[in-house]
C-alpha cells in the first residue's frame, strides 16, 4: 500500500529459519479517533494504532516490534494479541493497562501509526487504510510528529546528567530490560 | 522525497537499512559469555550469551546465567540513570541468556594504556605517560566514585571492561555488569570494587602505579565523605590480603 | 670406605659445624644427629657428579627431595595427622617435623644413592617461606646446617614457586596459567615479564582451608587428608544445597560458603534433607565452579591455552575433571599431576632450587632467613625468560 512500509524481523535474531513480517504505516490529520477507539474495543481491527507522537524513530519501533514478535514465537506475550503486544513492547510500564492507554490510540489522537503483522502484500493495511479516515504519509515522516519532552517524561529520562548517549538507545534500552530490571 | 510512483513500488519492498547479519568468525570465548559481533536491525551490534558450562553442575550453571544476565541489565540500566555511559541494549533472550547491545566504537582502557605506552616508550617520555595514564585514572576513578555514590558496584572492574567511545578518554563506557550488585552497598563492598580494580591493574600493566593513584584522587571529587569510608575499607582489605599468606 | 665411616664423617662435619650457627637450633641439631648416627644408616651405590638440592616444607608436611637435572632421584615425606575433628597446631607440628627431618635426610640422600654429599650435593634448598614460622624454622635450620657442614650454597626458595617449577618439569607445560590449590593458598597465577603475576586469589580463607575446616564439621578423618575424605564422600552425592556463589571480579571469596554450610549442616543432616554426602557434593561443586571460573577468567586475558594445577587439592580428581570440561570447550591443554606432585614434597624446592643455582641465585648464610609471609609475585623468577 502506497506510503506503508515492511520491515523484516527475526522472532529469534540470526535464525534465519524464523521470519515474521510488520508493516507500518504513518496517519496524519486523523479525524475519527473515537470511532477507531471503538471498532479496537469491539475487536473488529487486528492491526496496532500507536500514538505517533511518543516514538521517536523507526528503530525503536523496530525494536519493540521485535521483542513483541519473540515473546509471542516462545508463547510468553504478556497480551492476548500480537498488536497489543506491539504496543505494551513500547512501553517502559509493566503494567499493561497503563501501557495500552499511554501508548494505544486514544479518543483525541490526531496522528497515529498504523501496523500489521504478516502482511507482506499489503492487503491488510489496505484494507485498514479505509477505516481511517486520515491523510496517510510517507513513513519517512516519523519523528517529525513526535513530542520529545513528553517522551523524556513518559521515558524516565529527566536526569540532568543523563549520559550523552542517544535519546533512541536510552528509549530501547529501557523497553527492552523491562522484565528483567523491575 | 520520492515520487508516489516509487513509493508504491517502495511499498512491497523490505526496507533496507535494517537488517540482521551476524559475523560468526568473529567470536569471542570470554570466561562468562560468548561474544559475537554482529549488525541488529541496521545498528552496530553485539551478541553476548551466558552459554552453559558443562564444568558447572547444571543446577548452579542456570541459576548463575540467569543471575547474572539480569544482574547485567540491572547493572547497565541503574549506571544510565546515574549518568553513567554504557551500551545501549537491544534485545534479550531470558531463555537463552544472551543479550543483544550496542557495539561501542572504541578501544579498551586496556588497550588504550597499552598504545599511550608505546607512544611515549621514549625513556625522555616516560613522565608525560606518567601523567597521561593518572589523568586517566582521575576520569576513571570520578565515574567509578558515581557509580558508587548511586548505590551501584561493578563487581568485576578491569581495564578490559572500560571502553573509549571514540578513543575519547572522556567518554568512558562500562560494561559486563554481570557481577553487579545494587542496593544497600557498605563501603566494604565498594571497597572491594576498588581493590578488584587495582589488581587488576597491577597484573594487566607494568610500571602503572599512577593509574590507580588518579583513580583515587577522581573517586574523591564525587564524594569526599565516601572516599574516606571506602578508603579506610580499601587499607583493611589490602593488609588482609597480604596477611592471607601466612600459611603455605 | 665403608658407608658407615662416610656417614660418621658427615655427622662429625654436622656436629662441628652447628655448633657455630648463628640462627639456629644447635642443642636441638646436634643432639639430633647423634641420635640418628646412633642408629646409623645404610647404603649403597657411589655416583658423582649430581645436581641436586633438597628441602623442606612448612606446614603440617615436611619432604627432602634430591633433584639432578630435572630428574626426581629422591623424595620422601611425612605428614603430620592431628586427630579427627581437629586441626594441626604449629607447635605440634614443629615436634613432628624435628622428629622428621634427619631421618627423611637420610632416606632421601641413601635412595638417591649418595656416598658423599659434599661432593656429590651442588646446593641446599629450602623453604623460606609462605608457611607457618616455627614449621618453617626446622627447614631452614637444617638448611643452614648442611651447606655449612658440606660447604655448598644455600638458596631460599618460595614455596609457591616451587609447586609452579615442579609442576611445569613433570607436565611439560610451557607457559601455563597456573591454579594453585592447597590448605593454605588459592592463586590464580600468570608468568609475564619474570614475575609470577597473581592475576585471581582468595579474599579471605584458602580452599583447602575451607574443605578441611567442613571436614571437622562432620568429624571425617584427617588421614590421608580431610580433603580426600571430602572427595570420597562427595562421589555418592546428589542433591545439591543452595551455597552462596562469591565470585569478585577475578577474585573469590570463601568464607561465606563456609559459614553457611557450618551453620546449616548438623541440622540439614538431622532432619535427613540433605545427606553428609550430599553437602560434601555441593560444598565441592559450588567451590570448585569458583575456582574454574576465575581460571579460565585468567585464561581469557592472558590469551593462555594451558592450565597447570598445582597444590594439594589439585589432586582433586573433580575439580581436574571440571578443569578438563573448561579447557575442552577453550581447546586449551590441562596439565594436572598426582598426588606425589601435587601435594607438598621436597623435590618441588629443590626443582626451584635448581633453577635459581643455575641462574646465580643464592644467599649467605646470615640472610638465610624465613618468613610467614612471601607472595608469589615478590619472587624475581630470572630463570625465565
Amino acid at each position: 500500500m502506497k506510503n506503508s512500509q515492511l520491515y523484516e524481523l527475526q522472532p529469534d535474531p540470526y535464525d534465519v529459519t524464523q521470519r515474521k513480517f510488520v508493516r507500518f504505516c504513518l496517519f496524519n490529520d486523523v479525524k475519527n479517533a473515537a470511532e477507531l477507539c471503538q471498532l479496537l474495543r469491539e475487536q473488529k481491527i487486528d492491526a496496532a494504532l500507536i500514538r505517533s507522537e511518543l516514538v521517536l524513530e523507526p528503530f525503536v519501533l523496530l525494536a519493540a516490534a521485535n521483542r513483541a514478535v519473540h515473546q509471542s514465537a516462545h508463547n510468553r506475550m504478556s497480551c492476548r494479541s500480537l498488536s497489543a503486544e506491539l504496543i505494551y513492547s513500547l512501553s517502559p510500564s509493566r503494567n499493561i493497562s497503563d501501557s495500552l492507554v499511554t501508548f494505544g490510540i486514544s479518543e483525541n489522537s490526531t496522528s497515529i501509526i498504523a501496523a500489521t503483522f504478516d502482511d507482506k502484500s499489503g492487503s491488510l493495511m489496505k484494507k485498514l487504510a479505509k477505516k481511517i479516515k486520515a491523510k496517510s504519509v510517507p513513513f519517512e515522516n516519523l519523528g517529525k510528529s513526535s513530542n520529545v519532552s513528553l517522551i523524556k517524561k513518559v521515558y524516565q529520562v529527566g536526569n540532568p546528567s543523563f549520559a550523552p548517549e542517544s535519546l533512541p538507545d536510552h528509549i530501547i534500552s529501557r523497553i527492552v530490560s523491562k522484565d528483567f530490571v523491575s | 522525497m520520492s515520487s508516489d510512483e516509487e513509493m508504491d513500488e517502495g511499498a512491497d519492498c523490505i526496507a533496507s537499512g535494517f537488517a540482521n547479519s551476524i559475523d560468526l568468525a568473529s567470536l569471542k570465548q570470554g570466561a562468562e559469555a560468548k561474544l559475537t559481533e554482529c549488525v541488529y536491525l541496521g545498528r552496530n551490534a553485539i551478541v553476548k550469551e551466558r552459554f552453559q558450562k558443562s564444568y558447572r553442575h547444571p543446577i548452579l550453571d542456570s541459576r548463575l546465567n540467569k543471575a547474572r544476565t539480569k544482574a547485567e541489565l540491572r547493572g547497565i540500566m541503574k549506571a544510565k540513570d546515574l549518568g553513567i555511559q554504557t551500551p545501549a541494549i537491544f534485545f534479550i533472550d531470558g531463555e537463552k541468556n544472551s543479550i543483544i547491545m550496542e557495539r561501542i566504537d572504541g578501544p579498551t582502557a586496556k588497550l588504550w594504556i597499552e598504545t599511550k605506552r608505546s607512544e611515549f616508550s621514549a625513556e625522555a617520555d616516560n613522565n608525560r605517560f606518567q601523567e597521561i595514564i593518572r589523568g586517566f585514572g582521575v576520569l576513571l576513578g570520578e565515574q567509578i566514585g558515581k557509580l558508587h555514590l548511586g548505590g551501584l558496584v561493578h563487581g568485576d572492574l578491569t581495564t578490559s571492561n572500560i571502553l573509549l567511545r571514540n578513543s575519547d578518554e572522556n567518554l568512558l563506557v562500562f560494561i559486563d555488569f554481570g557481577l553487579s550488585g545494587q542496593g544497600k552497598v557498605t563501603p566494604e563492598e565498594k571497597g572491594v570494587d576498588l581493590y578488584v580494580l587495582e589488581r587488576a591493574i597491577a597484573s594487566t600493566h607494568i610500571n602503572s602505579e599512577q593509574i590507580m593513584i588518579g583513580v583515587l584522587e577522581g573517586y574523591s571529587k564525587a564524594s569526599q565523605k565516601q572516599s574516606l569510608a571506602v578508603g579506610k575499607k580499601l587499607d583493611e582489605i589490602r593488609l588482609r590480603g597480604r596477611k592471607r599468606d601466612m600459611i603455605g | 670406605m665403608s658407608r658407615n665411616l662416610e656417614a660418621l664423617k658427615l655427622y662429625r662435619n654436622l656436629l662441628k659445624y652447628s655448633k657455630n650457627l648463628q640462627f639456629s637450633d644447635a642443642f636441638f641439631v646436634r643432639r639430633r644427629i647423634r641420635e640418628e648416627f646412633e642408629k646409623n644408616l645404610e647404603a649403597t651405590e657411589k655416583r658423582a657428579e649430581i645436581l641436586i638440592k633438597w628441602g623442606q616444607r612448612s606446614a603440617n608436611k615436611i619432604g627432602v627431595g634430591i633433584i639432578r637435572n630435572g630428574e626426581v632421584l629422591s623424595n620422601p615425606r611425612s605428614t603430620f595427622h592431628a586427630p579427627p575433628g581437629e586441626g594441626f597446631r604449629p607447635t605440634e607440628t614443629a615436634q613432628h617435623h624435628k622428629q622428621q627431618i634427619l631421618r627423611l635426610v637420610q632416606e632421601a640422600i641413601i635412595q638417591a644413592k649418595i656416598t658423599n654429599p659434599a661432593k656429590e650435593i651442588d646446593g641446599i634448598a629450602y623453604t623460606k617461606g609462605p608457611g607457618m614460622g616455627a614449621p618453617l624454622q626446622i627447614g631452614a635450620i637444617v638448611a643452614r646446617t648442611l651447606c655449612q657442614a658440606w660447604s655448598i650454597p644455600l638458596i631460599p626458595v618460595n614455596h609457591c614457586v616451587g609447586h609452579i617449577e615442579m609442576g611445569r618439569l613433570i607436565t611439560g607445560a610451557d607457559n601455563p596459567v597456573v591454579l594453585y590449590v592447597s590448605g593454605g593458598n588459592t592463586q590464580v597465577i600468570s608468568y609475564s615479564n619474570r614475575k609470577y603475576r597473581i592475576f585471581g586469589e582468595t579474599i579471605d580463607i584458602a580452599v583447602g582451608n575451607c574443605l578441611d575446616r567442613f571436614a571437622r564439621v562432620l568429624k571425617l578423618d584427617n588421614n590421608p587428608s580431610p580433603g580426600y575424605n571430602i572427595e570420597q564422600l562427595a562421589k555418592n552425592g546428589q542433591k545439591l544445597f543452595d551455597l552462596p556463589y562469591a565470585v569478585k571480579g577475578m577474585d573469590i571469596s570463601l568464607s561465606g560458603i563456609l559459614s553457611q554450610i557450618e551453620k546449616n549442616a548438623p541440622k540439614l543432616i538431622e532432619n535427613g534433607e540433605f545427606s553428609r554426602e550430599d553437602l560434601c557434593f555441593s560444598l565441592q561443586e559450588t567451590v570448585f565452579a569458583m575456582l574454574i571460573e576465575i581460571t579460565e577468567r585468567a585464561m581469557a586475558h592472558t590469551g593462555s591455552q594451558e592450565l597447570l594445577i598445582v597444590g594439594g587439592v589439585g589432586c582433586n580428581l573433580r575439580l581436574q575433571e571440571m578443569a578438563a570440561a573448561m579447557c575442552s570447550e577453550r581447546g586449551a591443554h590441562l596439565f594436572a599431576t598426582d598426588e606425589r606432585f601435587c601435594i607438598d614434597n621436597g623435590a618441588m624446592i629443590a626443582r626451584a632450587g635448581e633453577l635459581m643455582l643455575a641462574s646465580g641465585l643464592k644467599t649467605e648464610i646470615s640472610k638465610s632467613t624465613f618468613t610467614q609471609r612471601y607472595r608469589t609475585d615478590q619472587v624475581n623468577v630470572i630463570w625465565r625468560d
